[in-house]
């Protein structure tokens, strides 16, 4: 992809839902469980991309995102249909469970890949990217792929929070809700998973800051 | 390499994260500019991120999902047939079952043991015998004085019954 800009990003987007999308998608998902294609094609459009960034990085070649995308929704929906059955009209959190299905069947997917030494999509991608063979344009493929597999060898829950952080861009209450826990332990999960990486940045050898003297005086 | 300010560390980390609100930021903005290792460090923590970070889905990524949805919807489709055949299916045997158990039941059931007594045909009785196996043998009465006064002496029965056998020969 052209679009890489080797500028270290400062700060990170956050896309999140609210009251409101949480009752549209409960109404598209009873929608849909009675026979309307049209809900479920919006419910397709509106969680399409968050399921796709999530799944990804655990993907070994395209098709395999694709499955797991299609995975997450369709075990999302039965699990809907079983929660209705279960709690009536009552409304419940579609997006949610669909982004925990789709961390979950992620890590299962890794988990199969890894018996078969396989890696990982972003490897594939990087490689398509067809970026100039500079010095420093490999250097910096070479440390990406460290990091980024570094990030699939976290600590579950540390993994878990720093993908739905920084690949979904979650807000931090939303990764809570997506995974069960409170805000401050997903906060706290996001800035172990950083000190860890920070760390293994700090042992590569053209990291800033590993040279004395690289940040420059006030 | 110097290392970050303790007390400012997990600002930094907020910082990366893009939880600082302005106040927040104008604060470490103030501090980044007096201290080279904070700055560094703030440096390197989104040096870490960018190095995390995918790149955007590719188009091979985007063509791999175009009519995704479609197959899933297909999918969803196929696997609620399923369900209503398992269902439909399911029902059918529980009736069949229900019925087969209703028909062969009767004759697996061993039967209880009968315990009501055989009909006995009705005789007529025989009174002499009822009377007399009714007659309780208990010790003799004293009779009372009247009845003993207007009684017989044995002696004299004895006598009348010899008597009438002398007669009858």
């Amino acid at each position: 992809m052209g679009e890489r800009n080797d500028e270290p990003r400062s700060r990170l987007r956050v896309l999140t839902g609210g009251a409101a999308e949480r009752e549209r998608d409960a109404e598209l998902v009873r929608a849909f469980l009675v026979g309307d294609e049209d809900a479920f094609e919006e419910l397709w459009r509106r969680h399409e991309a968050t399921v796709l960034a999530v799944v990804r990085r655990y993907a070994r070649v395209p098709e395999d995102a694709r499955d797991l995308v299609q995975r997450a929704f369709l075990r999302a929906l039965s699990a809907s249909r079983r929660g209705i059955a279960a709690t009536g009209a009552r409304p419940f959190p579609f997006r949610a469970w669909v982004l925990r299905i789709a961390v979950n069947l992620g890590k299962n997917h890794l988990r199969d890949e890894a018996r078969w030494r396989r890696e990982p999509l972003e490897a594939v991608a990087g490689a398509e990217d067809g970026s100039p063979a500079a010095d420093d344009a490999l250097l910096r493929r070479e440390r990406e792929r460290i990091v980024r597999r570094a990030v699939l060898d976290l600590p579950k829950r540390q993994r878990e929070v720093l993908t739905l952080r920084l690949d979904a861009e979650l807000s931090f209450e939303e990764v809570a809700e997506v995974l069960g826990i409170t805000r401050n332990s997903a906060k706290v999960s996001f800035h172990h998973a950083v000190r860890r990486l920070r760390a293994l940045v700090g042992e590569s050898p053209a990291a800033p800051g590993s040279a004395p003297g690289e940040g420059g005086e006030p | 390499m110097n290392r970050p300010c303790p007390d400012w560390e997990p600002v930094l980390l907020d910082h990366a994260a893009g939880e600082l609100d302005a106040e927040g930021s104008r604060r470490l903005e103030g501090h980044l500019a007096a201290c080279a290792a904070c700055r560094a460090e703030s440096t390197a923590l989104a040096e870490t991120l960018s190095l995390a970070e995918l790149p955007p889905p590719s188009e091979a990524e985007k063509s791999a999902l175009a009519g995704a949805d479609r197959s899933a919807l297909v999918e969803w489709k196929r696997s609620a047939r399923r369900r209503r055949s398992f269902g439909a299916a399911a029902a059918a045997f529980a009736v069949a079952a229900a019925a087969a158990a209703f028909v062969v039941t009767p004759g697996l059931v061993r039967r209880a043991p009968d315990m009501t007594p055989p009909p006995v045909a009705w005789e007529v009785p025989d009174l002499d015998e009822a009377w007399s196996a009714a007659a309780i043998a208990g010790p003799a009465e004293a009779p009372d004085e009247a009845t003993a006064a207007e009684a017989p002496a044995v002696e004299t029965l004895f006598a009348e019954l010899e008597d009438v056998e002398l007669d009858s020969q």
